[in-house]
């Protein structure tokens, strides 16, 4: 069982999106926290590959919701069939404003939604923010 | 770490307006009507929305926003197509 993840403990996430300059900008902003380490992949395919690997495993998935071939909820959705990340925390990022999408990726088991554009002085602190609050039930 | 983060922004940022070129040229080709699909459409104007956005050109993103959300609806993408791509070709040429 994997033990909990304290909001302050060292992180490891696995963020996946299809482009490539908002990955770059991403783990630059969330490694500005030097508590968090990331591992970045352009395609739901390659987390998945990864994932099944398990030579290094994620304690928080970070999660872009368009991406071309498996959209970030197919990705979600195929990660919970794997035993050992049945409940990794997931949390999206989206450009998308509208409320309903973002209810509708909440109750697909996402922990956060965190939006489009981005602070990049902000993001490791928001992206904290949302681990605390999925860890106390918020 | 945090001192270095706006000089690695303003690369990013230049390599955006570069990628923008091409989304434009893209954009250029379903306006013709030559273009690969909607599909492609699509995921050229959600990442534009996006990354526009993030490094500071929000009416590119805005933009972006309007063919998306015509695209979502089935409604006609042809004026906001066009909006868009006066907001790209208004973007600053790339530095290098």
């Amino acid at each position: 069982m994997r033990p909990q993840v304290n909001a302050m403990d060292e992180l490891e996430v696995l963020y996946v999106d299809d482009e490539p300059d908002i990955r770059e900008v991403a783990v630059l902003s969330l490694e500005l926290d030097p508590a968090i380490r990331v591992r970045a992949v352009e395609s739901g395919q390659a987390a998945l590959e990864l994932l099944a690997d398990q030579s290094w495993t994620p304690d928080v998935i970070l999660l872009d919701v368009m991406m071309p071939g498996m959209d970030g909820p197919g990705v979600l959705t195929r990660m919970r069939a794997i035993p050992a990340y049945a409940m990794t925390p997931v949390i999206f990022i989206t450009a998308s404003v509208q409320s309903e999408e973002q209810a509708h990726l909440l109750a697909l088991g996402a922990v956060g939604v965190i939006s489009k554009p981005f602070d990049p002085m902000t993001l490791a602190a928001q992206f904290r923010s949302v681990v605390a609050a999925s860890r106390h039930g918020g | 770490m945090a001192a270095e983060l706006p000089g690695a922004l303003d690369a990013l940022r230049q390599r955006f307006l570069h990628r923008a070129a091409d989304d434009l040229a893209i954009l250029l080709t379903h306006q013709a009507g030559e273009g690969a699909g909607a599909e492609e459409l699509k995921f050229t104007t959600h990442r534009l929305a996006g990354a526009a956005a993030t490094f500071g050109f929000p009416a590119v993103s805005a933009a972006a926003s309007e063919v998306e959300a015509a695209l979502a609806t089935g409604a006609a993408t042809s004026a906001p197509l066009e909006a868009l791509i006066v907001e790209l070709r208004r973007l600053p040429r790339p530095e290098s």
